[in-house]
């Protein structure tokens, strides 16, 4: 008794079966997703120890999902379904209007606290050694609320921001210079970080609190460096959408640099990773990535040194910021594993009394960062 | 391992199909036990020897049982049957609820005996109720005993129902353990049947479940009673879609293997009494209690006092057999109560009311025991019924109102998923159609749910395992 509808189910289904395995067994294993922008799992090794601990099975496991065949195209179906389904919002990420995406950032209001008062005593405690700045930087969500999904709820980074202009000595507020220019280019579309003219914005209200003179619009060369950047936050769902322009500013006299990257590991003479724009993650064209300790010297003579305790947002700035200091010193805690305060005491640091120090984050970045404990030690 | 990842369909299914199509007739049940404890063992290894214990003591209690019963030493049969009871229940006991006693007699006599920190078993619920089963029905002489350890092996370890479910009563697969049949039809049965659950499990019970996380991940006592009853409709429909999902995907996967395992759900949620839900709900739970515990004690034919006596004892149990833990025990004497309330008088009034006021005081009750179910600390479960009804203060927030207008269209498919309709329209659109075109169509719609659901599989943000406490 075999109907032919019986029939052909099972072979469609066990074809389907057969071709999607086949297909993920010798798809080629990735090392590196580039429009995720991250590792992907590679085979794990086989131990009996690792099997007993459920660590195999789990690494396994992940290494099918991450190395599926056309894994980016299933994420952009996924997400086509969700937006059949009127949703606004998937894998962490609103759609916003004017074709926004927007990060949606879980907070945790203890973690904010804890960080507001690291950033309180780290500025007490050196304040009469060092020229102390906080620049925390309003991301996407804030400037542009406007254009996210109706009702949307966000976090209250205007409380956060509220409370450390209040607070905090030193507090270098640019929300008001941001929303001021909202209707220009300031954030990218498809990825968490500002654009190049964001900085600049925020770059001039940091010159007046530092009392430097900020270079002018008109002593600016912008160069397009790519018109085909497609960023993070597109990683994560992967929709049709028109690419990000990627730009650097320089001033028309712009100093060279020589790099020392982690006490002598790497060196560079340039704030620009050329290759960087090959790949997806066009962003790291600015300073390559995220390394822990970056000393700058420039061509400029006059004796000024900065320290930055920063995230990625300080960047694409850097190239402006040169333009006023002898030595920038770049610490990024995520990977620089040693206490802020026993840094400046040790013979490596050399940051002369005086100087100015910036702590440089955005507001999602500071509202989640774990390392700020650092600062202290 | 689990049936809804990418793992199972893309390298342990083909394997397992290919390899039992390929295996002799004779061979295939040692082929499925070995492949069912690969299957148990995928994460944990190591309990794979606690099944394999009680696999064995059950497989020699049931041959002790029928050797007492042919020798006609009835009491004899029935110390093997205690005997197997006691030893499965001291299993399920140690390893699931010690440390909930522990807890308990910490907090009582202000002790302080260090809890074991023992992780549960997955599916030990299920299996030692099964085994339990089994040797029952043979002294009842409901099933056969069984000779063979490799055939009553598959059948304990069998993984389509290993580990969700549904609880296979011995009786009720003992002639297809020894002489099964596959063919096409009941291969291509499966598949639909699979489709569905993956669909239910990967697409709506995961979709539902993610606006439950967002609800209850806040704080409950200052909860909007929309935002409220959104999270906790979700929640209601994603441990539907969850549960009967697996089910569906067990039967499926059993069919495909040619078995025939008894249904499990059938449209819950259109129950008009608490007493039909729980004939629609998870059957083969109920079905193994009403055969192994209610109808032992003495059912409805010993007066009613004694009836109300057994209904208690059935649904405490019902709810600490859920999970260690208090909500649990309250939930089942939340339905407990409500069975004997309808026993008394409430059945015979809804039976006169029109079937409207039946559906809406079913599913508001239903609605109400999933928040008990669903939040294991007592205070937080408190808190969310008061947001039920406005101790949250406000009505609706901005939230409430992004959670509405986000999830409207999720929740229309939901609900209607969750009734007999789109089943009826099938049948009525495939009965117009001609065979090949109906055959298109039925082809391209469980296509298009596989294919949607591995989307869905491969950006695993949210994949939950629901049953880890059962």
């Amino acid at each position: 008794m075999k109907n032919k509808l019986s029939v052909t189910t099972t072979v469609i289904f066990c074809a389907m079966i057969a071709v999607l395995s086949v297909a993920s067994i010798f798809n080629p294993v990735r090392t590196f997703s580039e429009t995720e922008n991250r590792e992907l799992q590679q085979m794990p090794e086989f131990s009996l120890k690792s099997l007993f601990a459920g660590e195999f099975t789990r690494d396994y496991e992940t290494f099918i999902t991450d190395q599926f065949v056309a894994r980016d195209e299933w994420i952009a179906l996924k997400t086509q379904t969700e937006l059949l389904l009127g949703k606004k919002d998937t894998g962490g990420v609103y759609f916003c209007d004017d074709g926004y995406l927007i990060e949606k950032t879980e907070v945790d209001d203890e973690r904010i606290a804890a960080n507001v008062e690291y950033v309180k005593k780290f500025t007490e405690t050196l304040s009469d050694r060092f020229n102390i700045r906080t620049l925390i930087a309003p991301t996407a969500s804030l400037i542009h609320a406007d254009k996210l999904p109706a009702y949307a709820s966000i976090w209250d980074q205007a409380g956060l921001l509220d409370r450390l202009s209040a607070e905090l000595d030193g507090f270098v507020d640019c929300r008001d210079v941001l929303s001021a220019h909202a209707d220009e280019y300031i954030f990218y579309r498809t990825d968490h970080h500002w654009t190049t003219r964001g900085a600049y914005y925020a770059y001039t209200k940091l010159a007046e609190s530092l009392g430097i003179e900020a270079i002018t619009e008109d002593k600016l060369n912008i160069t397009t460096l790519s018109e085909e950047f497609y960023g993070t936050l597109l990683a994560k769902v992967n929709v049709q959408t028109s690419p990000d322009v990627l730009e650097k500013y320089e001033s028309t006299s712009q100093p060279t640099v020589s790099l020392d990257i982690n006490l002598g590991l790497a060196s560079a003479d340039s704030l620009y990773v050329e290759e960087k724009l090959t790949v997806r993650d066009k962003y790291a064209y600015f300073l390559g990535g995220n390394d822990g300790l970056v000393d700058i010297t420039t061509s400029v003579k006059n004796g000024r040194t900065l320290l930055i305790l920063k995230d990625s947002y300080v960047n694409c700035m850097l190239p402006l910021l040169v333009n006023h200091y002898e030595r920038i010193v770049l610490i990024d805690l995520r990977t620089f594993n040693m206490g802020v305060v026993s840094y400046l005491d040790s013979q490596y640091a050399n940051i002369p009394d005086g100087s100015d120090v910036l702590l440089f984050y955005n507001a999602s970045s500071f509202a989640d960062n774990r390392q700020l404990v650092m600062l202290n030690k | 391992m689990v049936f809804s990842s990418l793992l199972f369909l893309f390298r342990y299914l083909p394997v397992v199909l290919l390899l039992y199509f390929l295996c002799p007739k004779k061979l295939r049940n040692l082929l499925l036990f070995v492949v069912s404890l690969i299957f148990y063992a995928w994460g944990e290894p190591v309990y794979v020897v606690l099944m394999l214990f009680s696999t064995a003591v059950d497989y020699t209690h049931g041959l002790m049982v029928d050797h007492f019963k042919r020798a006609g030493n009835l009491p004899a049969a029935r110390r093997a049957v205690a005997s197997s009871m006691i030893i499965n229940l001291a299993l399920l006991g140690f390893f699931k609820y010690t440390d909930f006693f522990i807890g308990n007699i910490n907090a009582l006599f202000g002790t302080e005996i260090p809890l074991l920190g023992i992780a549960l078993p997955i599916g030990i619920s299920f299996y030692t109720f099964q085994t339990m089963s089994y040797t029952v029905d043979v002294y009842r002489g409901e099933a056969k005993v069984q000779r063979n350890i490799i055939s009553f092996g598959a059948y304990v370890a069998l993984f389509p129902q290993l580990i969700a479910g549904p609880i296979v009563q011995y009786k009720t697969v003992a002639e297809q353990l020894d002489e099964r049949h596959e063919d096409f039809d009941k291969f291509a049965y499966g598949v639909t049947r699979f489709m569905t659950g993956l669909g239910k499990k990967v697409l709506l019970a995961n979709s539902a479940g993610i606006i439950w996380d967002s609800v209850s991940g806040g704080d409950l006592t200052s909860l909007p009673v929309l935002s409220a009853w959104i999270g906790i409709l979700a929640y209601t429909f994603q441990i539907y879609f969850d549960f009967s999902g697996y089910s569906d995907m067990a039967i499926g996967l059993g069919s495909m293997l040619g078995f025939r395992f008894l249904e499990n759900f059938n449209y819950p949620y259109m129950s008009k009494s608490i007493t039909e839900f729980w004939r629609r709900w998870h059957i083969s739970l109920g079905s193994w209690f009403r055969d192994y515990v209610y109808i032992p004690l003495g059912g409805n034919r010993k007066g009613f006092a004694k009836q109300i006596r057994n209904i208690c004892v059935v649904w405490l149990l019902t709810g600490f057999w859920h999970g260690a833990s208090w909500n649990f025990v309250l939930w089942g004497v939340y339905f407990g109560v409500l069975l004997i309330i309808e026993k008394l008088f409430l059945l015979k009034v809804l039976e006169k009311a029109p079937a409207i006021v039946g559906h809406i005081y079913t599913m508001f009750l239903v609605i109400v025991s999933w928040v008990i179910f669903a939040l294991t600390d007592t205070s937080q479960l408190f808190a969310y019924l008061g947001a039920l009804f406005g101790a949250g203060g406000a009505l609706f927030d901005e939230s409430s109102l992004y959670l509405l207008t986000n999830n409207v269209i999720l929740l229309v498919i939901l609900a209607i998923a969750s009734t007999p309709l789109p089943k009826y329209l099938a049948q009525k659109l495939m009965g117009r159609l001609s065979e090949i075109p109906a055959s298109l169509v039925q082809n391209l719609a469980y296509i298009a749910i596989m294919i949607v659901s591995v989307a869905y599989l491969v950006d695993a943000s949210y994949n939950p395992f629901l049953y880890f406490r059962f």
